[in-house]
């Protein structure tokens, strides 16, 4: 792998998602598709299960009628630091980026065993079933800066890292240290009311580094020792910064 | 005839071995000896015995094969895992299913061959190759479900070490390459198990067979003699072989068991799977060599060989092994039941109650009941229909088994948002039938070229066993006089 | 059979006695050995394995547990080079696991183990000591497979006169032994 180019120390990049904040819109789902040339799968492939979303809209109900109140939790990869997915690949297709503390996916490695897929309690990993389609016009609208990804290979949210490592290597050739916000990945980017912030926690100044010591603060499946760098918060006053 | 009371002590021994001896010669094979010249052409006859019937069964194997592996498969590699049923979150299913099946099934051979060595059993003398022979064939099956379950299948060399421009190994902390090394140490033993005691077999088919047989026989005699050196190598070879095999058949079934086991998935995760896992293994492989050798047995009529001691002592087996399944399977499911997390309940009820309940119960109907409704009574064990139908049920039950853990345990998960059911395509149900077919087919083609029954093992056996007379019974002696 | 007896045969021709039981190839066995045939002048080919002991042969030390315990070593050595060798050089991290530890390790240490002890001893039992594959000719019968027991041994003039007689006397066959491709 291509050693990271920028920043003057290691980043240990994290999210901070205000599910108070959070509208349910979908518009991070739908930019992240834009983004990572997610296929479109069809109808009939979404009723058995198989959308390729690396995000998800998890919707909650609180509540008894007519008090009821519905609650988003968009889940994408938890990029954990003890990551259950990574061990159980036989030929390391997905393995810990020490420089950037994220979960690796290597698509020209995976040879499609989907033992990563099974181990992860999130379940957010997805898999090219068949080879992706992208029906006219879509393609016109690829990345050019992610892979294409052929059919047998699993994928999953990446912190767009792709946007991380462009970001750090600009950075670098301009000999500046990364500044707060400027690495967006696309569903914080699209995000209308600011609900997922991302940025480094080993910047002190930084957002999520001040975030995530909420007291609204909790991880999803926090007690099988993941370590997700996603941090939820919930319960309280929306208001807080 | 005088009456009993007068007759000498030498006049008396013979009356009574003359009433005992011949229903000890009609039930066991070791106190039955005939010339081993009879013996071996009795197998040479039966090595060449083609039947219409026999042409017509491995025709339709091989049709079945060739439309589960080449069509099916092809059509899978062609157009991606989606042709499969699995989806998120079950993303084993059937395949891996399968795989674990055969692996299970593998066990029989190295059960029957190598602890009943040990073990000194003799009666497993003449059943030692037809096992054998199964745990083979049911590797080289097994072996092919890990490629077939592949997103990329044209990848799978990846998965072997060797040095590349990339730099990359494969990770050796990942279950699925302690599988591979695992299968692959049990796949050359037991062939390697398989051939040596071929060895004067082929030698004696090399002196006595005629036609193709007769080369390719003394092409893999490799020379066999019988030299009193050859021999006490061959001998040393098998004792060593018989007491390492058993450790690497317990470890591979365990090793399997952990792809499940060493996950986070509710359910899976349990340290019992191991040993659960192993007596499964030889329950279902025990029981199909049960009734692989009925089968063989009679389209070889090789009925002097292999008798109802024979049968009935591997049903016992299958009794004992079910009795230890049932044992495991409790442990596992009470012990979830009474104090596991709701994800837990959540899947038990998946399967008493929910759309796996059918196959559930018919699971534990095949596994314990058939066989401890049936195996108990003397009578119905020696009954060949009771045996092939214990079986045949049996095989049912454990691979129902290995459906309901591999996929039936992922479609609850922890979040509710996982949750999935799953159903096999007829992709997959082809590809089943095809790599029950190739088993068929190559077993019952061994059995055409591979001499069945290890004729020097039973004639040694019968050296040492005679019937003596204890007391006002005739009984059968057996001299101590092997290695082990 | 000896070196000597090999180079011997091409000059001196060997003989072969076969017997149909057991208790006669032995006292012939025995009967030839008391005239001055030495126990490695001898071979039993036989279509069942005979305990030394029953056939009254000398006792022979065998190679072949250490050949399997070198096989042992080598597996082992060849999982130590895979999964400490292959870590060192190229560390990947997975799972926040450590590189160097032995837990998982062990699975494969010991399947490459075992397979080096199986290799080995097949290797070991077949290949090496007898040593097999070998389709030149030997004396051989192929009466020995249908169960008759041969005992294969050299002799000249009036040493043959009286080895012939000990075997017929114990209801053996004895002649000039066959020299077969196998």
């Amino acid at each position: 792998m291509t050693e990271p180019t920028g920043g003057l120390n290691e980043h240990r990049w994290t999210m901070v998602i205000d599910v108070d904040k959070c509208t349910g819109c979908g518009a991070c789902v739908t930019a992240c598709y834009a983004e990572n040339n997610v296929p479109v799968v069809g109808e009939e492939e979404v009723n058995t299960g198989r959308h390729m979303g690396w995000l998800r809209i998890e919707r909650y109900w609180e509540g008894e009628y007519p008090n009821v109140r519905a609650r988003f939790l968009p889940v994408m990869c938890q990029q954990c630091g003890h990551a259950p997915c990574e061990p159980v690949c036989p030929v390391y297709a997905t393995y810990h980026s020490e420089t950037e503390h994220v979960n690796v996916q290597v698509y020209n490695r995976c040879i499609g065993t989907r033992f990563c897929a099974n181990n992860c309690p999130y379940i957010v990993r997805q898999f090219n079933w068949f080879n992706p389609s992208f029906p006219e016009p879509l393609h016109e609208q690829l990345n050019p800066d992610v892979t294409v990804r052929s059919r047998g290979i699993m994928e999953k949210c990446t912190f767009c890292i792709q946007r991380i490592r462009q970001v750090e290597e600009d950075a670098k050739a301009a000999g500046r240290p990364i500044a707060d916000g400027e690495v967006q990945p696309a569903c914080a980017q699209a995000c209308p009311t600011e609900a997922i912030i991302f940025g480094d926690l080993n910047d002190p100044t930084s957002k999520v580094a001040r975030l995530a010591h909420s007291r609204r603060g909790f991880k999803l499946l926090e007690d099988l020792g993941t370590e997700p760098a996603v941090i939820y918060l919930k319960g309280g006053d929306a208001h807080e910064v | 005839m005088k009456s009993n009371h007068k007759m000498s002590m030498e006049e008396w021994e013979d009356v009574v071995l003359a009433r005992g001896e011949e229903e000890l010669r009609t039930e066991l094979l070791l106190v039955d000896p005939r010339p081993r010249r009879e013996m071996n052409r009795m197998l040479l006859e039966a090595v060449q015995r083609i039947t219409p019937g026999y042409v017509i069964a491995i025709a339709v194997l091989a049709l079945l094969s060739f439309v589960g592996l080449f069509v099916a498969w092809g059509f899978q590699i062609r157009w991606g895992m989606g042709v499969a049923g699995i989806r998120r979150p079950v993303y084993w299913g059937f395949y891996i299913a399968n795989f674990v099946f055969w692996i299970g099934i593998s066990h029989a051979g190295t059960f029957v061959s190598a602890i009943l060595r040990v073990f000194h059993a003799e009666y497993r003398r003449p059943i030692t190759r037809g096992s054998e022979m199964m745990t083979t064939f049911a590797l080289v099956v097994a072996g092919m479900y890990p490629l077939i379950h592949l997103g990329r299948t044209w990848r799978f060399f990846w998965m072997l070490p060797y040095p590349n421009q990339r730099f990359l190994w494969p990770n050796f902390h990942s279950p699925l390459m302690w599988d591979m090394t695992a299968i692959f140490t049990y796949l050359t033993g037991s062939t390697l198990y398989l051939y040596m005691p071929l060895l004067p077999d082929f030698a004696m088919g090399r002196d006595h067979a005629t036609g193709w047989r007769q080369k390719l026989y003394r092409i893999l005699a490799l020379g066999w003699r019988g030299t009193e050196k050859e021999w006490k190598h061959l001998m040393t070879g098998m004792t060593i072989f018989a007491f390492v095999i058993i450790p690497v058949m317990f470890s591979v079934h365990t090793i399997v068991s952990w792809d499940f086991a060493m996950t986070m998935k509710v359910g899976w995760h349990s340290s019992i799977f191991g040993p659960y896992f192993v007596v499964g293994a030889i329950l279902s492989g025990v029981s199909a060599a049960m009734g692989l050798l009925i089968v063989a047995r009679k389209s070889l009529k090789l009925d002097y060989f292999i008798r109802t001691e024979h049968l009935e002592s591997l049903a016992v087996l299958v009794l004992i092994f079910s009795l230890a399944w049932t044992y495991f399977f409790f442990n596992d499911y009470l012990v979830e039941w009474y104090g596991g997390e709701k994800i837990g309940h959540e899947l038990i009820f998946l399967q008493a109650k929910g759309p796996m309940a059918p196959y559930w119960y018919a699971m534990l109907v095949c596994n314990i009941i058939i066989p401890v409704a049936l195996l108990w009574n003397k009578k119905l064990r020696r009954s060949s229909v009771v045996l092939v139908f214990v079986a045949l049920m049996v095989n049912v039950g454990m691979y129902l088994e290995r459906v309901i853990i591999v996929t039936g345990f992922l479609q609850r998960n922890r979040m509710p948002f996982d949750w999935g059911t799953y159903r096999p395509s007829i992709i997959e149900v082809a590809i089943a039938v095809g790599s029950f077919a190739t088993f068929f087919l190559l077993y019952f083609l061994a059995t055409r070229i591979v001499p069945y029954v290890p004729v020097w093992e039973v004639h040694e056996g019968q050296l040492s066993h005679k019937i003596v007379r204890y007391g006002k019974a005739a009984v059968t002696a057996k001299t101590h006089i092997e290695a082990i | 059979m000896s070196k000597e007896m090999k180079t011997m045969a091409e000059k001196e021709p060997v003989y072969m006695a076969l017997f149909d039981d057991l208790d006669c190839a032995v006292r012939a066995i025995e009967g030839l050995h008391e005239i001055g045939i030495k126990h490695e002048d001898m071979e039993v080919i036989t279509a069942v394995p005979f305990e030394e002991e029953v056939l009254g042969r000398p006792h022979v030390r065998e190679l072949m547990p250490r050949i399997t315990v070198t096989g042992a070593i080598i597996g082992f050595i060849t999982a130590l080079l895979f999964l400490f060798g292959t870590v060192y050089d190229y560390p990947i991290r997975v799972g926040g696991h450590p590189y160097f530890t032995i837990p998982p390790k062990i699975v494969i240490m010991y399947e490459l183990t075992m397979l080096g002890i199986i290799i080995s001893t097949f290797l070991g039992a077949v290949v090496w000591e007898s040593p097999l594959p070998s389709y030149s000719p030997k004396p051989y019968d192929p009466s020995i497979s249908d169960g008759r027991i041969a005992v294969v041994f050299k002799a000249a003039g009036d040493l043959l006169q009286k080895a012939i007689e000990i075997v017929e006397q114990f209801e053996g066959e004895a002649k000039e032994a066959t020299w077969r491709p196998l």
